[in-house]
């Protein structure tokens, strides 16, 4: 035994440096690779488990009987369907400035428009701020007006640099909306342009602007009630 | 006795999908349970559909838009049915809002006349009328990260463009992209936390729409497998 440890010690001693050199990196990068593919198995196994079982459970848990269970999704996937609108609707698309009237899943009209510029005003004298944007979401056609005047708000002087009036009456700006402009709430129309050439564009302050032909044809078809979808 | 092991072995077989299809509906049920809460508010959410490859822009259950992927890669855990909330959005640029130079209405003198419509068709003749300050799709980026609520991961990326160079650079990213979530979904579990990761391949115009449309806040369910009635 000592005889061949001996051996042993003198072969390891007589190795010249450089294939020294070499047997460590050898092992030293085995070492590495088995290091590093283990690293590799245990992600993929950290990876592959499921999900705890706290995090899934929500409410009442699904039954274990597939009839009940295709029974119950076909009627989730009913009441689904029916928040649907029945009738005609507008779908807008606010960064392809598109206005869409469709009746289910049929497009009746494609039409082009300018949505929200998303500009930001900001007063410089009462630091009020606005941010130009069409805002996205359900809303619906809540009022109908034909020759509708636009009453200018306090945004519309700050941005031209113009002093705020004191009277109502010095707001009223008639043509600048077209001829019609279908309400859709807190202060956003759908209406028309006198920048026309701008359709296409994201150049509003957040209300949608249309063509003549689109506006009459849209304000014909909605009545008030019709679901705007803006996404 | 080998007319025992074949039946064993067959009903072993049915069991196990039996199983499989129960698990598929109870996910398709939570699913759509979660989407009725949402559709009922009647806000914009989103549908990652992983399993059909498309995401859909929903509103009260209507589809209002589809983006179809070119390419889906998943990494982690399994996620569960529910409605997941988008908290921020990470890219290398971000879109900036151009904020309105207002000159001094104190320095301005009282306008008792509008302008009248006329003069303004006139102004938009102008040239500098195109050179429009707004915040348009084509500033939106096209490669970007979404977190959401839960600490899911959606990486978004544009679809490549032809050519040796751009593949063998997608192999390259693909092939680090393997190597290395191992080791994140590792480092995560140490600090105690699941990593998922969900990276979307869209054409770049549909990877800006995504961006533009899924705003921080908003909601979103992610599908994993085809849909199950």
């Amino acid at each position: 035994m000592t005889i061949s440890y001996h051996r042993l010690s003198e072969t390891s001693t007589d190795l010249p440096p450089r294939r020294r050199i070499h047997k460590v990196f050898i092992v030293a990068g085995a070492m590495l690779w088995l290091t590093f593919f283990l690293l590799q198995g245990l992600g993929w196994l950290v990876a592959s488990r499921a999900e705890s079982i706290t995090d899934i459970a929500e409410g009442k848990p699904p039954s274990t009987d597939p009839v009940k269970l295709r029974s119950a999704n076909e009627s989730l996937q009913r009441k689904i369907r029916g928040l649907a609108p029945k009738g005609p609707y507008i779908v807008i698309d606010t960064a392809g400035n598109r206005v869409f009237l469709r009746q289910g899943e049929a497009t009746l009209r494609e039409m082009v428009a300018s949505c929200g510029s998303g500009n930001v005003l900001e007063d410089p004298v009462g630091g009020r701020r606005w941010v130009f944007e069409t805002p996205r979401g359900e809303f619906q056609v809540r009022s109908k007006v034909i020759d509708p005047i636009w009453i200018k708000p306090d945004w519309a002087f700050i941005e031209e640099g113009e002093p705020i009036p004191a009277k109502s009456s010095e707001r009223a700006e008639p043509g600048m909306m077209g001829d019609y402009a279908l309400g859709l709430g807190r202060g956003y129309f759908i209406h028309g342009t006198m920048y026309k050439r701008l359709l296409g564009r994201n150049v509003s302050h957040g209300c949608v602007r249309l063509g003549d032909d689109d506006l009459k044809h849209l304000f014909e078809k909605s009545p008030i009630g019709t679901r705007v979808m803006i996404f | 006795m080998r007319f025992l092991c074949v039946l064993l072995l067959i009903l072993g077989v049915v069991g196990s999908s039996r199983a499989d299809e129960v698990q598929q509906l109870q996910a398709a049920n939570r699913l759509l349970r979660a989407e009725l809460e949402l559709a009922k508010k009647g806000q914009l959410y989103m549908v990652f559909d992983l399993g059909e490859r498309q995401v859909q822009f929903k509103l009260s259950g209507v589809v209002a838009t589809r983006l179809t992927l070119s390419d889906v890669r998943f990494w982690g855990p399994e996620p569960s049915e529910k409605v997941r909330i988008l908290q921020k959005k990470e890219e290398v640029k971000s879109a900036e809002r151009e904020k309105i130079q207002v000159t001094s209405t104190t320095e301005t003198p009282p306008v008792v006349a509008t302008p009248s419509p006329e003069t303004k068709p006139a102004a938009e003749e102008a040239p500098k009328a195109f050179a429009l300050q707004a915040l348009e799709i084509d500033d939106m980026p096209a490669q970007y990260h979404m977190i959401l609520d839960d600490g899911i991961r959606i990486s978004v990326r544009s679809a490549r463009q032809e050519g040796m160079i751009s593949f063998l650079r997608e192999k390259a990213e693909s092939l680090w992209w393997y190597l290395s979530r191992p080791l994140i979904s590792l480092w995560q579990y140490v600090k105690g936390k699941t990593y998922t990761e969900v990276v979307l391949t869209l054409p770049q115009r549909e990877a800006q729409l995504l961006y533009w449309s899924f705003s921080e806040g908003a909601p979103c369910l992610l599908r994993r497998a085809a849909a199950a009635n």
